[in-house]
């Protein structure tokens, strides 16, 4: 089935029940307090430890050898997912196991080891609950640590209603008592535990597991052979590593300070006396390269072997959390589920990395910083370059070649713009889907009615704006202008190229690198001569501060992305006061304030509702995510982008109309398209709400 | 002991749904465990038993129910069906309510967790803050071939359209009770 008819019969699966989104949300609600208890210095010191654990990879390994041979077990390297499963089979048929219990682990599903094990006559029982509802059906996890995430309680009592043979009540407790009973006769007759490892540590040989429901635990207690089957990026070098990631680990996780079960395995145990004689538990650790090795020297995406699965990326992103992993998947899911599907599966079954739409969340929610959103544009270019890019993404990757010719004659390009008949030639032409309604172009755009304003006292600002406002509410940049002159500064419009981000989001990263020289190359000069850069759009300033820097690399790029500020960043950093002097008050205004994703100021504040609140307004605001339009990748037909985007709109919007006011604010113009094409609330720019005193 | 570090114990192990005792001596102690076995059917495995005062609360325990039976690493007959189990965890975490266990055979493994219920008992001058605190400690297990097991709170999973269910593996219930005992 084509990827685009998976889309749409997912969502329309899950419409209106939204159970990825749900779970995910409730997660994040959980998480909430407890990852603020967590320094950022703690997570510059994980990331550390895990950029060291690369670093020292092959020399770690031969550190966990020696101890291991040391205690007496096994250490076995499998170069792929062949070879790993061929030795769990060869060591099922030397030991005479019939039964395996195993304990979740994302690297036998990445080897698909089941498949091997039962084919071969062997029975499987995954213990942990989602892995085992997954099993029972027939299908792959949808989620990284809710395998199950996407089923409700009445498809899961079917499941074991049929497995059981009886009726199974759509009660968890009903059905975990159930499975309790069932399994502790499985676990005291398994002949082979195989568990994965959140980590292996090096200098002791320990296998860490983090549970909550404590299979591992109980499959290991009995079993008389136990099997680690985990990446070779799972070694840190020492016990001291473990705890400081066990910090932040349970905490992005689940929203626990620490998961109910943490065990620290040595494999020096005495096995379970089943037979009432006392012998040694035998342990065999293998150990997967699949890529591994190869991704450890790949500059440009060798961070994702830092991730430590705690799925934050999973629970943030919005075209996951609509579709799920079977679809937004292969069996790493989500966003990091793209490099490392790359990594492991190899990259033609990455075709699903264009359901991302770069909202970057993923990169805002991963506790070591990973920059996904990058390294996933990085995919998709090599994708496109092995394998061709989508035909919608090619056409789309004019989008600024199509703004330009149509503001030559703003007034009959609207006018077409409004013609059905044109927007369905469009949709089958270009790929814009024609029930996405588009922006009018104004009259004329920001070049033609700029003047170069203000006197330098406070400093000189030079602007930088994207396509919407330059072409579509060019107003709103002349009275930020005026705002800046009032406060003293001086501004100038330099002839820029757009940001240039829908060839990043597309993965076309050549013309992205080219735009980005250009852009770069006028501004790196414009900040010698001492101007601040102040962005209008926040994907604006989004490219200047992480896509320019990583696609450049080069000192220039680096000092842009130092000078340069969001255009409200900058007015906080002028100080609220000063604006209280120049800006009416907004008092007795009621807002929801949108923050859009790519609104991340240095200091991490949630700068545009500051700014509201100091000029009086009451503003309402609930972090749920993106708008879900993300330029041009929300208007692309059907199952490529428009229904996605406008069922994660939706949600937002119903959310947002609960929460009263008057307006949707956002400083965002890309957001505004979506709230005023989906909510019944006016929505406005915070620049179509304030006004300056001089203008009374 | 710092009063706050203990505090902090006992309230994170009630948001866990953890039954926490705070018991001024040993009868008392005794007295909350003889409740508590008192309608135990099953065999009772003891683990992690390390000094005189543990021993003799055993012993006297032991003289009101005669199901107890304590487990050694090197215990070589299988266990019965068991519903509770009573354990003395090497250390507790403040801050998140933990307590850790060591353990070096399957045997000591499984009357942690197979039972429905299991019983801590720690002493108050073996709670640390924090899991920072236990950098150099784990150590000197692991590098002598003890695996250590860190328990918060009961089993639990959200499995199921996210809904919290207790016990679905390990066990169901879990009490601590605290005692003046001894130091780390």
């Amino acid at each position: 089935m084509s990827l685009e008819k998976q889309v749409l019969e997912k969502l329309s699966l899950f419409k209106d029940n939204w159970p990825m989104l749900k779970n995910n949300l409730r997660i994040r609600e959980r998480k909430e307090k407890v990852i603020s208890e967590i320094a950022p210095e703690i997570l510059r010191e994980v990331r550390k430890i895990k950029e060291e654990s690369i670093e020292n990879l092959e020399k770690n390994l031969k550190r966990l050898e020696k101890v291991l041979e040391g205690r007496g077990a096994e250490l076995k390297i499998a170069k792929d997912r062949d070879e790993a499963s061929r030795i769990v089979l060869d060591l099922c048929k030397q030991y005479g196991v019939k039964l395996v219990v195993k304990s979740k682990s994302l690297t036998t599903e990445e080897i698909e080891l089941n498949k091997v094990l039962e084919s071969n006559g062997i029975e499987v029982i995954e213990t942990d609950l989602g892995e085992r509802i997954v099993q029972l059906a027939g299908q792959k996890p949808s989620h990284i640590l809710g395998p199950a995430f996407h089923m409700t309680r009445n498809e899961v009592a079917e499941i074991f209603t049929k497995y059981y043979g009886r009726p199974i009540p759509p009660d968890p407790q009903q059905i975990v008592l159930e499975v309790r009973k069932e399994f502790r006769e499985k676990y005291q007759r398994a002949g082979m535990a195989i568990t994965g490892a959140n980590f292996i540590i090096a200098e002791n040989g320990a296998t860490v597991l983090v549970t909550n429901e404590g299979n591992d635990r109980l499959a290991l207690a009995f079993a008389p052979i136990h099997v680690v089957i985990a990446g070779l990026e799972k070694i840190v070098s020492s016990t001291r590593d473990v705890l400081k990631i066990l910090k932040i680990l349970p905490r992005n996780a689940t929203g626990q300070r620490l998961s109910s079960y943490v065990s620290f395995h040595i494999p020096t145990m005495n096995a379970y006396p089943s037979d009432g004689v006392r012998k040694l538990r035998k342990t065999i650790y293998i150990l997967i390269d699949n890529g591994r090795l190869q991704a450890s020297k790949d500059r440009e995406i060798r961070e994702v072997l830092y991730c430590i699965r705690c799925a934050s990326c999973l629970q943030v992103c919005p075209p996951y959390n609509m579709l799920g992993g079977h679809v937004f998947g292969y069996i790493y899911s989500g966003p990091m589920g793209i490099p490392w599907t790359m990594i492991a599966h190899g990259l033609d079954k990455t075709y699903f990395s264009q359901l991302c739409n770069t909202c970057g969340l993923c990169r805002e929610a991963c506790p070591l910083d990973i920059n996904l959103p990058y390294i996933n544009s990085i995919v998709k270019e090599r994708y496109g370059k092995t394998y061709g890019y989508p035909s919608i993404n090619k056409m789309l990757k004019r989008y600024e070649s199509f703004i330009t010719f149509a503001s030559k004659t703003p007034n009959l390009s609207n006018k077409l713009l409004n013609s059905s008949s044109i927007r369905k030639i469009m949709e089958k032409l270009i790929g814009l889907d024609s029930r996405r309604p588009l922006p009018r172009l104004a009259e004329k755009n920001l070049g033609e009615i700029f003047t170069e304003t203000g006197s330098p006292d406070k400093g000189k600002i030079t602007l930088f704006t994207d396509s919407l406002i330059y072409y579509m509410n060019p107003d709103w940049a002349v009275k930020a202008v005026k705002i800046l002159s009032s406060l003293g500064y001086k501004v100038i419009l330099p002839s820029l190229k757009s940001s240039g981000m829908p060839l990043i989001q597309y993965g076309f990263m050549d013309d992205a690198r080219r735009i980005a020289e250009y852009n770069v190359k006028k501004l790196y000069e414009l900040a010698k001569e001492g101007y601040i850069i102040v962005s209008l759009e926040p994907t604006a300033q989004e490219c200047l501060t992480n896509y320019y820097p990583k696609l450049l690399e080069n000192h220039e790029s680096k000092t842009v992305a130092e000078k340069s500020y969001g255009f409200f960043e900058f007015l906080k950093k002028i100080g609220w006061s000063e604006l209280n002097k120049i800006l009416k008050n907004l008092n007795g205004v009621h807002i929801v304030y949108h923050l859009p994703c790519h609104s991340r100021s240095k200091d991490g504040s949630i700068v545009v509702k500051e700014f509201l609140e100091a000029l009086g307004a009451r503003v309402y605001f609930k972090r749920i995510g993106c708008c879900g339009l993300a330029g041009t990748w929300g208007m692309k037909k059907n199952g490529y982008g428009y229904d996605i985007s406008v069922e994660i709109g939706r949600y937002l919007v119903g959310e947002y109309e609960k929460l009263g006011g008057e307006f949707i604010v956002t400083e965002c113009s890309v957001c505004l398209l979506q709230f005023q094409h989906l909510s019944t609330m006016p929505s406005r720019h915070p620049l179509q709400l304030v006004q300056l005193r001089s203008d009374e | 002991m710092e009063s706050n570090v203990l505090r902090l114990f006992i309230n994170r192990l009630e948001e866990l749904g953890v039954e926490t005792h705070v018991c001024d001596s040993i009868q008392e102690l005794l007295q909350h465990l003889n409740n508590l076995v008192k309608n135990v059917k099953t065999p009772i495995p003891v683990v992690g038993i390390r000094d005189d005062l543990q021993k003799q609360l055993i012993e006297s325990l032991k003289k009101e129910n005669k199901n107890i039976i304590v487990i050694e690493a090197d215990s070589s007959n299988p266990l019965p069906e068991i519903e509770l189990s009573i354990g003395f965890p090497e250390l507790g975490l403040s801050n998140t309510g933990t307590v850790i266990y060591r353990a070096s055979s399957g045997i000591e493994e499984a009357s942690l967790y197979f039972p429905e219920t299991h019983v801590s008992i720690i002493s108050k001058n073996r709670i640390l803050r924090d899991i920072d605190e236990l950098e150099g400690w784990m150590d000197s297990f692991l590098e002598k071939g003890e695996s250590l097991y860190f328990i918060t709170g009961p089993s639990s999973t959200a499995d199921i359209e996210g809904e919290i269910v207790k016990g679905v593996h390990g066990p169901r219930k879990f009490y601590v009770f605290l005692y003046e005992g001894e130091e780390r």
